[in-house]
């Protein structure tokens, strides 16, 4: 599973200003926010607008090529693939939000504490890091799935558990600095208990980078779902969702690519937009980089 | 910085790939790429049956062996008779057969791999799979041998000759290797062992003093390829010369290719979903009967398995030769309306059917790439059922899970509807298992929990019965009573495929236990 | 900095113990007998029990574990479950070969995400930019596995280009590091652009560029190095990632090395395979990450 960009530990400064202006500047990262509001929308809407017996086998159907009736063709069992592949979105999406969740609900404290409080719990704190880190991805989802049951739910968790490290990492990192700053110690002398200031103060700080890695990171684990997939987890072999399609689909890939390319196109796409709506707000972010026009003028 | 680090990375990749490489041999080779890794090189020890295909085919005979229509043939016997109560066999051996050590193959050899195999202290697979209740065998002279039992044996022959577990090994060389890792397997077959990876490449060498025709192939490499769209690819890219299992959707587009021939097979083995008769929902026959009418087989069979299959008219695979021919459960959605209505079962407020408060829902379990087409075969099962209000789920079981579920004991076991599957190459070990009421999980493997006294005792008989003609006679009624108690619903007989390149001559094909068509290269041309 | 190191490896102690208790336990914790599967579906409800008498299964998990760490630290990884053969050298021969592709794998990330990178960042804000930028993305938008099999059926059955298996010679290696090396040339590229763009932020290069040097001189001479830095961190970690990550183009490639190796004896509940593979990756993340720490420390002026 891939690691994300461990920025180098210090404060994050301010953003400059207008950062927003900066961002509606950058037609890549808008494009990518475009096609991603129609996939969520198509999410959103696309279960309520297809009618639930598109999920049913239709043997008379299978292996249609796109074109025709089922603008997409139709899979192994004859399911129109464009509705399976909308009701994928939503699975997928959800599924990646979950994991990023969760990573984050684990994650951040535990760097907080590490990184504000030091010491004795940044050791203990970094040692179950690297414990996890240290843990190959796909022994952790076995697990998972198999002590907990098949199930996409536990893919979800067990994929969330091993980005935690990442978040700490970066939290920790962010709070050693930030507790350094000004008005973090003016807090501490005013007499505010440590929880206070870090949660008040310290936390704000370390937001930034958080936010600019977690929309990284929602790409990279809707695409290790699937990985995982591939691997054979088990669960309800009908759900639409581009993990399991695409799992299911690889098998065919010779007789009728357009099973597997289709969701796997789907997850190409929304993972691309994803990463370019990402990246174009970690730039206009980061302060240190050039804006565009002090760029050309040099 | 830099400069030690791509010495290095020159080095590790120097080391690597210095150390596998293979050199080129000289002669005809034969490359096979098997369809999951070898375990261990000593079959007689192995639980896994591709071990006994891949290994106990090629490199070992046994005292009797199958043809493709599970005939039995002289292997290192050339006569066999059983006494009239059918507890003891006497088979006169082949002479002037040596095994690949030179050591002689006779009497002594026979029973010193029988004892080996039923010793209860080495517990070895070999023993209940193919010598299963034998309790000794005697030397009667240099080349003959008595095998005997406390209860009748009609199926030892079958039992022997299947799958390569009934291996005759020379016991110079097993007591010569002290520790199991040092174990090299020598026979009296057509091959010899060379050298194996684990995981790898097992490579055999042709055996020139082979006591049948010697095969005409230099070099036999068997590789370990689970990974099933490698394996085509390999075929097709010509880099193997032979592939098991072929995947079923691919077999109608290799067969197109030029330079690729594919054979599909009736293994003795067949699919089926067991249905727990202990639960409330398929505790009553006509529950289960109106399942069966539910299952479109036909348009499965054409549609999922791309008709490499064969609609089930027997709870048993047609190759076995007691099959008969009972009936099929032809799809009819109405009459299984019809039945269920008469059972009394109901269309609750949902939809789903119920009576007396319980409502007819199950979960089909699959385990996950065990059967081709089974998590295909299982939605659509799925999907007819939940048309007429039969509420079911599919969920896939990931292969160990499967199994551990499959051996809890009745009080235990979570078993609602189960896709499974059996086959052996004696009707005995075909039936028995998977039906007498002693067979129940944990001892067995009848998932349905199925009990049936008639069964039972027919059974029993079969296992005694001596003759051949009362032997057919009592199964072909046993598989009249199960097909009408319907503790199964009932799908198809498996056929495995093989692919292999045109210029590849002299493949058997042996119908095997669990399905497998077993392979023995006895000649090929180039 | 002997201090920094000296607490590294100390930490590193309680790290490896954490991992093996915690494989250890777990793997017990999932359903399934290794003794059961390993018998397989058709043997004796008898046989099966007296397999796992045979294979210690039936002892307490404490004193199961404390055997096993006694014997691991001798380097008796114990013997597999399923083949009877010693972990430890069936370890020893799959383990440089999956460094041999991991490391293969990230020099081709490197090669590509290089030039991407500085593509990138010197064409800012122009299409040179953007499209070098998504060319990266694609490799951490589709998963390992299907990058292999496209690949492999792309270039090996249908062109016949490279061949589709095996690990005897270095063709076969390009088409898994390739596989295996998509998705960090992401990362790679994405990094050395944020990090040569801020360098250009920078007064050196203002001053470089004030003199009217040649866009190029600048770029190589003095905006690369600094802007190295923080990228061979991200290399040193993705290189960890790909050892996991590398069970993917393993199964696709049939390439014969731990991850393969690992996945296989998961489902088999091979504990003692398990446990010996799990121990080996863990022991290599935690050089790689004591490494690149250490690293970072000495190139970095602004930690020091």
């Amino acid at each position: 599973m891939a690691t994300a960009l461990v920025p180098p530990p210090q404060a994050a400064p301010e953003p400059g200003r207008r950062w927003w202006v900066q961002l509606r500047r950058d037609h890549a990262g808008m494009t990518g926010l475009a096609v991603l509001s129609l996939i969520v929308a198509a999410a959103i809407v696309g279960p309520i607008v297809t009618p639930d017996d598109q999920f049913q086998p239709n043997l008379q159907q299978t292996f249609l090529p796109p074109g025709g009736g089922h603008v997409l063709g139709t899979d192994q069992l004859g399911r129109d693939l464009l509705a399976r592949v909308v009701a994928g979105a939503r699975a997928s999406l959800l599924s990646g939000l979950a994991a990023l969740a969760v990573s984050l609900a684990f994650g951040v404290p535990a760097g907080l504490v590490a990184g504000y409080s030091g010491g004795r719990w940044d050791d203990v704190v970094m040692v179950a890091v690297e414990i996890l880190m240290s843990f190959p991805g796909v022994l952790l989802a076995f697990l998972a799935i198999a002590v907990l049951g098949p199930g996409q739910q536990n893919v979800v968790l067990a994929v969330g558990l091993a980005s935690t490290p990442i978040f700490a990492r970066l939290v920790r990192g962010s709070a050693r600095a930030v507790r350094e700053q000004e008005y973090v110690m003016a807090a501490v002398a005013l007499g505010a208990t440590p929880s206070r200031v870090a949660a008040r103060h310290v936390l704000p700080g370390c937001l930034a980078p958080v936010v600019v890695i977690g929309v990284l990171r929602l790409g990279t684990t809707i695409v290790t779902i699937a990985g995982l997939g591939f691997l054979g987890m088990g669960g309800d072999p009908a759900r639409p969702e581009w993990g399991a399609m695409l799992s299911q689909g690889q098998e065919f890939l010779r007789r009728a690519p357009h099973i597997a390319l289709v969701p796997g196109g789907a997850m190409l796409l929304t993972v691309l937009s994803v990463n370019l709506f990402g990246d174009a707000v970690a730039d206009a972010l980061n302060p240190r980089v050039l804006s565009r026009r002090a760029h050309r003028g040099g | 910085m830099i400069r030690p680090l791509v010495l290095c990375v020159v080095l590790a990749l120097a080391v690597a790939l210095g150390g596998p490489a293979i050199s080129a041999p000289a002669g005809r080779t034969l490359t096979w790429a098997l369809h999951v890794a070898i375990d261990r090189l000593d079959p007689s020890a192995s639980f896994a049956l591709a071990t006994g295909m891949a290994v106990g085919r090629n490199i070992f005979d046994r005292l009797v062996e199958h043809d493709e229509g599970l005939n039995i043939l002289p292997g290192l016997s050339t006569q066999w008779s059983a006494s009239r109560d059918g507890r003891t066999w006497t088979f006169k051996l082949r002479q002037g057969v040596r095994f690949h050590d030179g050591t002689p193959f006779n009497a002594d050899a026979v029973v010193f791999n029988v004892t080996r195999a039923i010793d209860p202290q080495l517990r070895l697979f070999a023993g209940t799979f193919a010598w299963g209740g034998v309790k000794g065998a005697r030397k009667v002279d240099d080349f003959t041998v008595e095998i005997s039992g406390d209860q009748p044996l009609p199926a030892l022959l079958n039992n022997i000759a299947d799958s390569g577990l009934g291996v005759i090994q020379s016991p110079a060389a097993i007591q010569r290797a002290r520790d199991p890792r040092d174990f090299v397997p020598v026979g009296t077959g057509p091959f010899k062992f060379v050298s194996w990876v684990p995981d790898g490449d097992l490579v055999l060498e042709a055996n020139r003093e082979y006591w049948g025709s010697p095969p005409s192939v230099d070099r036999l490499v068997i590789r370990a390829m689970p990974t099933v769209t490698t394996r085509v690819n390999l075929l097709e890219a010509g880099e193997v010369d032979l592939i098991t299992q072929v995947p079923i959707h691919e077999i109608a587009r290799l067969k197109g290719l030029r330079g690729v021939e594919v054979d599909a097979r009736a293994a003795t083995s067949w699919t089926y979903i067991a249905m727990n008769t202990t639960k409330p929902q398929f505790s009553d026959v006509r529950v289960r009967r109106a399942l069966n009418y539910l299952v479109d087989k036909q348009t499965i069979i054409a549609k999922v398995l791309f008709g490499v299959g064969r609609v089930a008219d027997s709870p048993i695979g047609s190759a076995y030769r007691a099959h008969k021919s009972v009936k099929v459960y032809q799809y009819d959605p109405g009459f299984a309306k019809q039945l269920l209505e008469e059972a009394g079962w109901r269309p609750g407020p949902d939809g789903v059917r119920v009576r007396d408060g319980q409502r007819l829902a199950a979960t089909l379990w699959v385990p996950v790439g065990r059967f081709p087409g089974g998590a295909e075969m299982a939605q659509v099962v799925a999907s007819a059922f939940r048309g007429v209000g039969v509420d079911v789920r599919v969920q896939e079981l990931e292969f160990a899970a499967y199994l551990g579920e499959l051996r809890r004991s009745q009080a235990e076991s979570r078993i609602e509807l189960v896709m499974a599957g059996w086959g052996t190459a004696d009707p005995d070990s075909g039936m028995r298992p998977v039906l007498h009421s002693q067979s129940l999980p944990p001892r067995g493997n009848n998932l349905a929990f199925y009990r049936n006294a008639q069964v039972d005792d027919l059974l029993d008989r079969g296992a005694a019965a001596v003759d051949p003609a009362a032997r057919l006679q009592i199964y072909g009624r046993v598989q009249e009573i199960v097909m009408d108690d319907a503790p199964w619903l009932f799908l198809t007989e498996r056929r495995e495929a093989v692919a292999w390149r045109a210029h590849v001559r002299g493949v058997r094909f042996i119908p095997s236990s669990a399905g497998l068509i077993d392979v023995r290269i006895v000649t090929t041309a180039r | 900095m002997v201090e920094v190191l000296l607490r590294r490896v100390l930490r590193t102690i309680p790290v490896l113990l954490g991992i093996s208790a915690l494989v250890f336990v777990s793997m017990r914790l999932i359903p399934g007998d290794p003794a059961l599967i390993y018998a397989g579906d058709q043997a004796p409800g008898e046989l099966v029990a007296k397999i796992r008498v045979d294979l210690g299964l039936d002892q307490p998990l404490v004193s199961q574990y404390v055997i096993f760490l006694r014997r691991a630290i001798e380097g008796d990884l114990g013997v597999s479950i399923r083949t009877g053969q010693p972990v430890a050298a069936e370890l020893m021969r799959r383990y440089p070969l999956t460094l041999l592709l991991a490391t293969a794998a990230i020099l081709f990330s490197v090669a590509v995400g290089l030039p991407l990178g500085i593509l990138a960042a010197v064409n800012r804000g122009r299409w040179l930019d953007k499209t070098s930028v998504v060319i990266a993305l694609v490799g951490v938008s589709a998963p390992t596995f299907l990058v292999g099999i496209v690949l492999q059926l792309a270039l090996a059955v249908k062109l016949g280009w490279l061949p589709v298996t095996g690990s005897t010679s270095w063709l076969h290696l390009v088409l898994p590091a390739v596989s295996l090396g998509a998705f960090p040339v992401a990362n790679i590229t994405r990094l050395l652009r944020t990090s040569l763009l801020e360098v250009f932020g920078e007064d050196f290069v203002r001053t470089a560029r004030a003199k009217g040097l040649p866009e190029t001189l600048v770029v190589v001479r003095h905006a690369l190095k600094p802007a190295l830095i923080p990228a061979v961190t991200i290399i040193g970690l993705q290189f960890g990632a790909m050892l996991g990550a590398s069970v993917f183009a393993e199964a696709v490639f049939a390439w014969p090395g731990v991850g393969r190796y690992l996945v296989a004896a998961i489902g088999y509940r091979d504990y003692p395979v398990v446990q010996g593979a799990v121990l080996l990756l863990a022991l290599t993340y935690v050089v790689i990450n004591a490494a690149v720490d250490v690293t970072y420390g000495r190139l970095d002026p602004r930690v020091r």
